[in-house]
């Protein structure tokens, strides 16, 4: 009378019930891993993050974070990108005012080799709206 | 009575969902955000990021902070021949404007609430180190740097609210610490939509970004990384750093931001991050703490309710006590 | 079930609901860049009311604790999300407990992922892209796992609880 939840879900149907609640959770957990792995695994592990290339206006060149590659910047620099980072070498701007040489890797972050108006900009679902 | 009693449920259920979905369009930032990149401007990368509903709405509104943008950089820039800042170095006797005004009025209260840390007089010192950077090939002399410090002194600046005169021929202003603060806030006062705007480092965050949540701003670890990530709403971000602007010559890497006291640049920190309402006294207050020991700086921040957050050499952090409330 | 004794239970329900709602406040969920995405704890309460007293009684004590959490500590962001998660996670188990395929613990996770579920599509909808679905697999794996420490909670205390609260005709599979 009391508890009858429990009753009911007693030994006759429990058999039942708790096998289908056992599959059900494991069929979730199998596909909540099997997704987990598409989308870490997938590119950099974030989504769609792009190194930008700028000169000015125009946007002279977009690619893969993930995908190394060493990039002539119509002879003024050259942006490389190693194991997720993007760094920049043989500037030729005249007098070194490109405000960061360090390697960045975060959707958001820039290199930035003003006097040749060059922009190098990691976009994508990053979290960062602006990195400083 | 029970299966018009679900029957119900289900049509409650299913109108809540309309009606949820229907308001959500309505929250705050739900439209897509657009962001354009002006390089034109106090001698940086600026980026501003909104969220519009469409694209020609965000170009009406990059315009207009576009302009903005120009029109400040046109009265405190020092190498535009048309600005005002330039009319006071060369003629040390001009009109300003209302803008020029509130800036020199901040930039007194600093200099001296900083006992002179933040000096704009200071524009013969910097000319030196600005030179250097131009063409990299000698350090200034010391004794071009004395004798130029003799002629920094904020008291030989007098102004009004319609006119500002030098008294001191060899004295010029520089307003790189004070600019770009100025400008930001310029634009949030034009604007009340969800933005955000980076001027070289400079940054104003305005309302939320799409989804609700606060602007996500970085801070950079000059040794590659992040110090920390903060929630940014309604409030501004600025970092004075040895790795932003610098030359290096020998090895040795010369920076921007330089002490009035010293005449060399600051290195005492590798960075340190301001938080504060107006973008103005962070630019400020992050100039001049990059300067001053880290119990006269935390008073200082303390005084005008500003968060701080230091990088010391060694690579730990010392941060005010309101700053880790701004980190996510 | 005298319509007194309801009415009673679904307060108790709810004030459950609502201290559950707190907790779950309480632990933010970091990784996930929207506001409002909570774990889903209170679930619990709802279920409890589903299951003792039946699923009109369950819509209540769920409407009244997203109401009541929104005054109370939430914001207007989290609310949406809270209530596009709640009302499709009690949709799903109010089926689902129709079916008896699955006992409490079944019901339970179905609802948590479909509260999930409801989030995600609803933060899809506002960031106009996709890219939000890259953190449903944490969250997923997260709903299961609450969603089967709250059926199990539920299973080993219903028992208990129905002695306490003397509730005879308790309404199973309807």
């Amino acid at each position: 009378m009391t508890g009858r939840l429990s009753e009911l879900t007693g030994l006759q149907i429990m058999k039942n019930k708790y096998l289908n609640d056992i599959v059900l959770i494991a069929v979730l957990l199998a596909v909540s891993l099997v997704l987990w792995f598409a989308t870490v695994t997938g590119g950099n592990g974030k989504t769609g993050e792009k190194v930008r290339i700028t000169v000015g206006d125009e946007i002279i060149g977009e690619y893969s974070l993930g995908t190394d590659a060493s990039v002539d910047v119509r002879g003024m620099l050259t942006v490389v990108i190693e194991n997720g980072q993007v760094c920049v070498t043989g500037e030729t701007c005249r007098n070194h005012i490109c405000a960061k040489h360090r390697p960045i890797s975060k959707a958001g972050q820039t290199i930035v080799c003003l006097p040749n108006g060059v922009i190098v900009r990691i976009t994508g679902n990053g979290e960062l709206d602006a990195v400083i | 009575m029970r299966k018009s009693r679900r029957g119900s449920i289900k049509k409650i259920i299913i109108a809540a969902l309309l009606a949820v979905t229907s308001l959500t369009a309505f929250s705050s930032c739900g439209q897509k955000r657009f962001s354009e990149t002006y390089t034109d401007v106090f001698d940086t990368v600026t980026t501003f990021t909104a969220c519009c509903q469409n694209k020609n709405k965000f170009a009406e509104l990059s315009q207009t902070v576009h302009d903005e943008l120009k029109r400040i950089d046109a009265i405190f820039s020092i190498y535009n021949e048309k600005s005002s800042a330039f009319a006071i170095n060369t003629e040390k006797n001009a009109i300003i404007c209302d803008d020029m005004y509130q800036v020199l009025l901040v930039s007194r209260e600093f200099y001296d609430k900083t006992g002179g840390k933040l000096n704009i007089a200071m524009g013969s010192v910097l000319s030196l180190w600005h030179e250097f950077r131009e063409n990299g090939r000698s350090l200034p002399e010391k004794e071009a740097l004395m004798s130029a410090s003799a002629h920094a002194d904020m008291d030989n600046l007098h102004f009004t609210d319609v006119n500002a005169a030098i008294s001191d021929p060899d004295m010029t202003l520089d307003f790189g610490a004070v600019a770009k603060g100025y400008a930001a806030d310029a634009v949030s006062r034009l604007l009340d939509c969800d933005f955000i705007l980076n001027i070289g480092g400079n940054v104003y965050a305005g309302g939320h970004k799409e989804g609700g949540s606060k602007w996500s701003v970085g801070v950079e670890n000059p040794d590659g990384g992040l110090l920390t990530v903060l929630a940014a709403s309604d409030v501004s971000v600025v970092t004075s750093g040895d790795y932003q602007r610098y030359r290096e010559l020998n090895g040795v890497r010369y920076h921007h931001i330089i002490d009035s006291e010293t005449l060399y640049p600051s290195v005492l920190y590798r960075s340190v991050t301001i938080i504060h309402t107006s973008s103005l006294i962070a630019d400020a207050l992050s100039t001049a703490l990059f300067c001053m020991d880290i119990e006269s700086g935390r008073a200082l921040a303390l005084e005008y309710g500003a968060e701080a957050l230091w990088m010391k050499n060694d690579g730990t952090l010392v941060r005010t006590d309101g700053f880790a409330n701004y980190e996510k | 079930m005298s319509t007194t004794k309801k009415i009673a239970l679904t307060g108790v329900f709810t004030a459950l609901a609502v201290a559950l709602s707190y907790v779950e406040f309480l632990v933010p969920i970091t990784f996930v860049p929207v506001p409002g995405f909570k774990l889903g704890i209170a679930n619990l309460a709802i279920m409890a009311a589903l299951f003792f007293l039946g699923p009109f009684e369950a819509a209540a004590v769920s409407a009244l604790r997203l109401v009541l959490t929104l005054f109370l500590f939430s914001n207007v962001n989290a609310f949406f999300y809270s209530v596009c998660g709640a009302l499709l996670s009690l949709a799903v188990m109010i089926i689902i407990k129709k079916t008896t395929f699955f006992s409490e613990i079944g019901t339970s996770v179905s609802g948590a992922v479909f509260h999930n579920i409801g989030q995600i599509a609803l933060a899809s909808l506002i960031l106009k892209g996709s890219g939000i679905w890259y953190y449903f697999p944490a969250l997923m794996l997260a709903g299961t796992l609450t969603g089967t420490v709250n059926g199990l909670i539920l299973r080993f205390a219903s028992g208990p609880l129905g002695k306490i609260f003397k509730t005879s005709g308790v309404q199973t599979g309807q």
